[in-house]
């Protein structure tokens, strides 16, 4: 399967036009990173986004002194690191992968000319991952006002009935398994 | 269809052609607010976003206390978050001490300028994910401050 069919079959790129998925596909690299290895460390520099083809990452919050703090792990057809294409910048969050993943890495450079070319595909793209970083967002703004209220999810969303912890939450939240 | 006059001095329409100009006009409308006056508020179903013209806005955090955040001016832009995903307010604007005049862009006119290519509405789209990355990497900051207060 090419790039862009199997951009095709992602909700992520629905409403693209296939010349708008061939533009996307062609600022995409193909990568693999193993079981363990990782794709990118909190405060490092951005290089644009990722999207899982096959395999499972996780995505990590730097706690100062302490150990990172999981908070999503993401599978087939997630994205990861879209904040960069919104506003490059340094990672806020770290992420490595927990399964022998295939990656498509959507290049910062790549991206930056389809916008100088003004585009459709970019502006569309800016679009798509910022309706992710808004369901993203409003995730992470619930779980600061649970922690800071001290409260507990409402038992009953889980099979166990025992209570959630916020980070399991807060990783469903995210939209991770 | 607002006066073009009017739209003058504002960076974002400055910088168009006067073909886009025509038509951002063509879609804008004109919003007066007095002082004190609610634009909208915390909370509320956001549709559209706002240039301040004239005047300026003040920007408060919701609930009871109304606490004073930001005070926006001339030029100034606000509400953009609209255009991508009609979510709530995430914070009250009223009118500021002279009041102030706006051009209202409604998000359904944004998507039809969006689907056609507007390079205003590609320009725009730009500006609401660039806002959204800083606000997300503060909720970032605030998350981790909240885990550690916790712990």
């Amino acid at each position: 399967m090419s790039t862009a069919e199997f951009f095709r079959s992602l909700p992520l790129f629905e409403g693209f036009t296939d010349s708008q998925l061939e533009a996307v596909a062609s600022c995409c690299r193909s990568m693999h990173t193993p079981a363990g290895g990782t794709i990118f460390e909190a405060g490092q520099r951005s290089t644009g986004a990722y999207i899982v083809v096959k395999g499972q990452v996780e995505v990590t919050l730097p706690l100062p002194g302490g150990h990172p703090r999981e908070i999503a792990t993401l599978g087939a057809g997630e994205i990861f690191g879209e904040i960069s294409l919104l506003s490059p910048g340094k990672r806020a969050m770290g992420v490595h992968a927990t399964q022998d993943t295939d990656l498509l890495h959507l290049e910062q450079l790549g991206f930056d000319a389809l916008k100088a070319q003004q585009d459709p595909a970019a502006y569309r793209l800016i679009r798509t991952v910022g309706l992710t970083a808004c369901e993203r967002l409003r995730s992470t703004n619930h779980m600061i006002e649970q922690l800071w209220g001290g409260e507990t999810a409402p038992v009953g969303l889980e099979p166990q009935a025992t209570p959630i912890s916020a980070w399991s939450r807060l990783r469903r939240l995210f939209g991770g398994a | 269809m607002i006066d073009m006059k009017l739209l003058a001095g504002v960076q974002m329409f400055d910088a168009l052609g006067p073909n886009q100009r025509h038509a951002m006009a063509s879609v804008l409308k004109i919003c007066q607010l007095s002082p004190r006056d609610t634009l909208f508020k915390q909370g509320d179903r956001a549709h559209s976003c706002y240039w301040i013209l004239e005047g300026n806005v003040d920007v408060q955090a919701g609930g009871e206390d109304r606490k004073h955040l930001a005070r926006l001016r001339k030029g100034e832009l606000l509400g953009e978050i609209a255009m991508l995903d009609g979510g709530r307010r995430s914070a009250t604007c009223v009118g500021g001490s002279r009041g102030a005049v706006l051009a209202q862009l409604d998000a359904a006119d944004f998507d039809t300028l969006f689907e056609s290519g507007s390079q205003f509405a590609n320009r725009l789209m730009e500006i609401v994910g660039a806002q959204l990355a800083a606000r997300f990497r503060r909720a970032v900051t605030q998350l981790t401050e909240a885990v550690m207060s916790v712990e």
